[in-house]
């Protein structure tokens, strides 16, 4: 299973990059790709805890599966205004 | 008869239209223009400005980034929430991205109804909900550095909630 990851802010910044796909085993969950994408990017390890995770443009808890060709967001704290 | 008023016209109310983000300067008439209505007894147009700070380091300029389609469907869900609770009749706002300067609107929010004290009671609640749920960044760039707001790197601290002193709102 592929999911895209977009990353913004320090996410991005610590991912050095605007985003890229991840291959899960099917039934992965929210928590399952953030782990990995910390596994990948160690730097994501500080931002990680403190981030809401969006899914498909929408805001997820850790145990919601992912779907085949879902688009993972990583919103670490935002400061619009 | 039909009555001759605006009594049939349609709320504008919040939907996914009245809210942007954009690359330039606002429009802060055109936002205003959205929430324009028979019905409205007030209307408040808020401009949040980029400000330098005083305190503790001199701001030279913003940075914002957004999840553009996702900061207007939280715009718009916060907008629908605040013409339920509080009775309004429209709201609408533009949110700004990419570099500001001191003195430039990093954001716009108008908001009508039909009596001054829910305008002015939802203005703030919008804002208050904005720096919460809504899926855009400031990067502060001062003297000798630069810091994402809301992060540990923030010199005010972590914020698990309402923003502090350092947002422009």
């Amino acid at each position: 299973m592929r999911v895209r990851v977009r990353y913004f802010a320090d996410a991005r910044e610590a991912a050095r990059r605007d985003g890229e796909d991840l291959d899960l085993a099917a039934g992965a969950t929210v928590k399952d790709a953030v782990d990995a994408l910390v596994r990948r990017h160690p730097a994501l390890g500080s931002i990680a805890p403190r981030a809401r995770v969006a899914v498909d443009e929408r805001f997820v808890g850790p145990d919601e599966a992912l779907a085949e060709d879902a688009t993972l967001v990583l919103i670490p704290p935002v400061g619009g205004g | 008869m039909a009555p001759t008023s605006d009594r049939n016209a349609p709320r504008p109310g919040a939907p996914a239209s009245a809210f942007h983000v954009v690359e330039g300067p606002i429009d802060a008439d055109g936002v205003r223009a959205l929430v324009e209505h028979p019905h409205a007894g007030a209307v408040i147009v808020f401009h949040g400005t980029v400000r330098t700070r005083t305190a503790d380091r001199e701001v030279t300029h913003l940075e914002y980034e957004a999840y553009g389609p996702m900061a207007i469907k939280q715009m718009a869900a916060l907008g629908a929430d605040l013409v339920d609770a509080h009775g309004l009749v429209a709201v609408a706002a533009t949110h700004r991205v990419g570099r500001l300067e001191p003195g430039e609107a990093a954001v716009v929010v108008a908001i009508s109804a039909p009596h001054r004290a829910a305008a002015l009671a939802a203005v703030d609640e919008f804002l208050v909900r904005l720096k919460r749920d809504v899926p855009i960044w400031k990067k502060e760039h001062f003297e000798g550095g630069a810091v994402w707001i809301g992060t540990p790197d923030d010199p005010q601290g972590v914020r698990s909630g309402p923003p502090g002193p350092e947002t422009t709102a």
